[in-house]
């Protein structure tokens, strides 16, 4: 997996140099997001921090589709309130208020193909795949103690977005659900919602 | 068009960067844990109790004071009792011989005091005033924070139980740690509570769960 992803940014780097600046798309996006699959039994509370940028070159003169990149960053967090008996033999519980948080940052590689009118300024649907590291935190904190572990993780996304062009600029609204593959005896899943201003 | 898409990035940059950890400790309350356990399969039948009037006061570390104003002992010793009455739980009075009772309640209070320390070399930082010469100071800056943590303790013991090792016969113990920080009332109220809820979440205390074989 990591072989083909510095492929994919090799790929995307050596073209780079005979590129035209229309040619990138280079975005930052607001991310918003909302826990999926097992993630839910440790934070289910949606979130709305979150920022990521992306690089996308344009692979072809008719804008079919395109290689490229993104870098971003998610937090969750819940509080949770209550007792939770912690051994039914010793009939030990504890009482108290837990903090808890997930720290997210893909590092992914990405494919996107273009559907639609691909002339500039017209609205453009596409659809991509992302595959990557994603570096992980999740932090408790109880009282006046915290249990953190992070993680790099190999994952992948797949995603739909649809591009709104404004001149040189375009607005975009990307969907995307984040999985990644167990390491530290985690796994996470996780729905992201960017909305993006970029620059093409 | 271009405004809004900036306004929106704006709004999502500044949300973001406002904290790893949004949503942490607002108020010293939010430090309290309760933690309770109790003997495996110890029937808890047998109701009455000496309890002594003192509160027992551990120095645990070498910044901890090893004098304390025992302001809250009458709170802890009260707390205790309202428990242990809950239950069905009869006190001894003081003039008994608390080698008759069926339980000793033991409470203790243990103060911790926590240092941090933090360092950096100015550069960003205004320097400070009657420095330098039109600069920063080349040394590093240093302050630090020093916090007190205690956890209350209460021990129930059945002393007809046999002492082996570390094994005192203790059937039932409730700790409380937080902060030990506030004011007198809100500490105060965060003692009793917390005695409370360690006598809420012990059920089995009211007896009825069968004796080992």
């Amino acid at each position: 997996m990591m072989r083909a992803i510095l492929v994919a940014l090799a790929l995307v780097l050596a073209s780079s140099g005979e590129a035209k600046a229309q040619d990138w798309w280079w975005q930052f996006s607001y991310n918003m997001g909302t826990p999926g699959g097992s993630t839910t039994d440790y934070i289910s509370n949606f979130s709305f921090r979150g920022i990521g940028f992306q690089g996308r070159k344009m692979m072809d003169f008719q804008n079919t589709w395109s290689l490229g990149f993104d870098l971003s960053w998610q937090v969750f967090n819940e509080e949770n309130s209550g007792t939770t008996v912690v051994d039914e033999e010793l009939r030990s519980a504890i009482t108290g208020t837990a903090f808890k948080y997930i720290n997210a940052f893909p590092i992914l590689a990405n494919a996107h193909y273009y559907i639609g009118n691909r002339q500039r300024g017209s609205t453009l649907g596409f659809v991509g795949i992302n595959a990557g590291l994603y570096y992980i935190e999740r932090r408790t904190e109880a009282g006046l103690y915290a249990l953190t572990s992070d993680n790099w993780h190999f994952g992948g996304a797949p995603e739909v977005g649809i591009a709104f062009p404004a001149g040189r600029t375009v607005l975009t609204g990307t969907v995307r659900y984040n999985l990644t593959a167990k390491a530290g005896d985690q796994d996470y899943q996780f729905w992201t919602f960017a909305v993006g201003i970029a620059s093409r | 068009m271009k405004r809004v898409g900036g306004s929106i990035l704006t709004t999502g940059l500044v949300a973001v960067l406002s904290s790893c950890y949004p949503g942490e400790i607002s108020n010293v309350g939010e430090t309290d844990l309760i933690t309770t356990g109790a003997r495996p399969e110890y029937p808890f039948a047998k109701k009455t109790y000496f309890m002594p009037d003192t509160v027992f006061y551990i120095q645990s570390d070498s910044m901890a004071p090893d004098t304390f104003d025992h302001a809250f002992d009458s709170d802890i010793l009260a707390s205790v009792r309202t428990g242990l009455s809950g239950y069905g739980y009869t006190e001894l009075p003081e003039s008994a011989d608390p080698e008759t009772a069926d339980l000793l309640v033991l409470n203790a209070v243990a103060i911790n005091v926590n240092v941090s320390i933090w360092t950096w070399w100015p550069g960003y930082y205004p320097p400070y005033w009657g420095c330098c010469y039109g600069g920063y100071p080349w040394w590093p800056v240093t302050g630090g924070t020093v916090w007190r943590s205690g956890t209350v303790v209460t021990l129930m013991k059945d002393p007809s139980l046999e002492v082996v090792g570390d094994d005192g016969g203790e059937v039932w113990a409730g700790l409380m740690n937080g902060l030990a920080e506030g004011s007198e009332a809100s500490t105060r109220s965060r003692i009793t509570s917390g005695i409370a809820q360690a006598f809420s979440q012990s059920p089995y205390l009211a007896g009825g769960t069968p004796a080992p074989n």
